[in-house]
Formats: C-alpha cells, sequence, structure tokens
C-alpha cells in the first residue's frame, strides 16, 4: 500500500494522463513521449512511497506558495536534470493526499517557442476562471 | 516520508557558522524554532520561469483542490506495464 494517494490535478493533468495512457496502449506517442511518459510514472511512483525521495530533488516554489497559499512543491522527471521535466505538486485535499497540479514542458508548448513568465513577476491569479474537472 | 541519508553531529564556529557536509542544493531557507532546533529547506534559484500555460494549468487545478475537487489516482503502473521495458 502506498504511503501517499496520488491524484491528478483538474482539468488538465488529468487529460494529459489520460493522453499518455490511451496513447501508450494504441501505439499513439512519439518515442519522445514514451519515454516522458515513463519518465512521469516513475516520479509518481516515488511520490507514493516518498515525495522527498532523493531522485526527484524535490523543493518548494515560493512564488507558487505565495500564490496559491500552500505550500507547492517542484520536482524533477530525471535526476539533476530540470530540463527533462518537472511537476508540480501540493499536500491534499484530504490527508495523505499529493495532488499533482502542473508540469514542465507543459504538453502543448512547442520547441521553437512559447510564452513564459518569470516566478519573480506572476500575473495575479484570477479566481474567477474556473474549471471544472 | 522522507529517511535519514545521514547524521552527524556539528558544532558552530568562532563566526556562528554550521558546516553543511552532505547538503545537496546550493542554497536552503532556514527556520529557527524558539526550542533552539533549526531546519533548513531546499531552495532552487536556476531556471526561475515557467510557461504561461502550466501556470494556467495550476491555476485552474489549485482553484479546484481548493474546493476538494481532483481526478482520479495516477497509477504508475498504468504506463510502466505498457513502456516500462522499453529503452530510454
Amino acid at each position: 500500500m502506498p504511503k501517499f494517494t496520488v491524484v491528478a490535478g483538474v482539468p488538465e493533468m488529468e487529460a494529459e494522463w489520460k493522453r499518455l495512457v490511451d496513447g501508450l496502449k494504441a501505439g499513439r506517442l512519439s518515442r519522445s513521449e514514451r519515454v516522458r511518459a515513463k519518465k512521469f510514472a516513475h516520479a509518481i511512483a516515488h511520490l507514493e512511497e516518498n515525495p522527498f525521495h532523493q531522485g526527484l530533488q524535490s523543493h518548494e516554489i515560493d512564488a507558487l506558495s505565495r500564490r496559491y497559499g500552500q505550500k507547492v512543491f517542484e520536482s524533477y522527471l530525471e535526476n539533476n536534470t530540470p530540463r527533462a521535466g518537472r511537476i508540480f505538486w501540493v499536500y491534499g485535499p484530504r490527508r495523505n493526499y499529493i495532488t499533482v497540479i502542473g508540469m514542465e514542458p507543459h504538453p502543448r508548448d512547442s520547441a521553437r517557442g512559447y510564452a513564459r513568465v518569470a516566478l519573480s513577476n506572476l500575473p495575479e491569479l484570477e479566481r474567477g476562471r474556473e474549471k471544472k474537472g | 516520508m522522507r529517511s535519514v541519508v545521514a547524521e552527524y553531529d556539528v558544532k558552530k564556529d568562532d563566526r556562528n557558522r554550521i558546516a553543511l557536509k552532505s547538503a545537496q542544493f546550493d542554497y536552503y531557507h532556514a527556520e529557527v524554532f524558539d526550542d533552539g532546533h533549526i531546519e533548513l529547506h531546499p531552495k532552487v534559484l536556476a531556471d526561475a520561469s515557467l510557461s504561461l500555460r502550466t501556470l494556467s494549468m495550476m491555476d485552474s487545478a489549485m482553484i479546484n483542490v481548493a474546493k476538494g475537487r481532483t481526478g482520479k489516482r495516477l497509477d504508475p503502473r498504468e504506463i510502466l506495464d505498457i513502456a516500462g521495458d522499453e529503452e530510454e
């Protein structure tokens, strides 16, 4: 029995996980997507047992913790290689739960360029812009 | 949960400094408690930017988390059982 139940943030994180699982089953994923899916799954397995597993290099992101009013952590999909992929997670909403709320690179960002924002200059959170899961 | 990978005693030097023998990170946030104990939390300053899409993804997820709404359990076996034998 895992120590933590890791769940998907909604709606996008859940949709991305489903896309990866369905894509794997149907053989639709590119090789790089398959590799990334596998790293993602390994990271989830570590989170279930020990969110501060050495390979995850988990650490709090202050700017995001301030934004959301609770501690937000970042973990690497590949040890010491943030560019290989990162996931963002929080404890909750229930005891012994972890919710994965985001990932980088974002699945719809292309290698050719996409808009980025500095953590030191985040736009205001639009609480009215709710999306249901 | 977290497991202890190193344990040792330290003594502060003449300039009130304590040497960390097995620190993985370059930066830490220190919390000093009134009972004398000190906690160090790893900090990473590099790559301090995000995709706007990732930020939007997290905004939506956190608004839902605050209301107790999350998606299904992420079961790593769903992926590893299929992709587990592939070379990376």
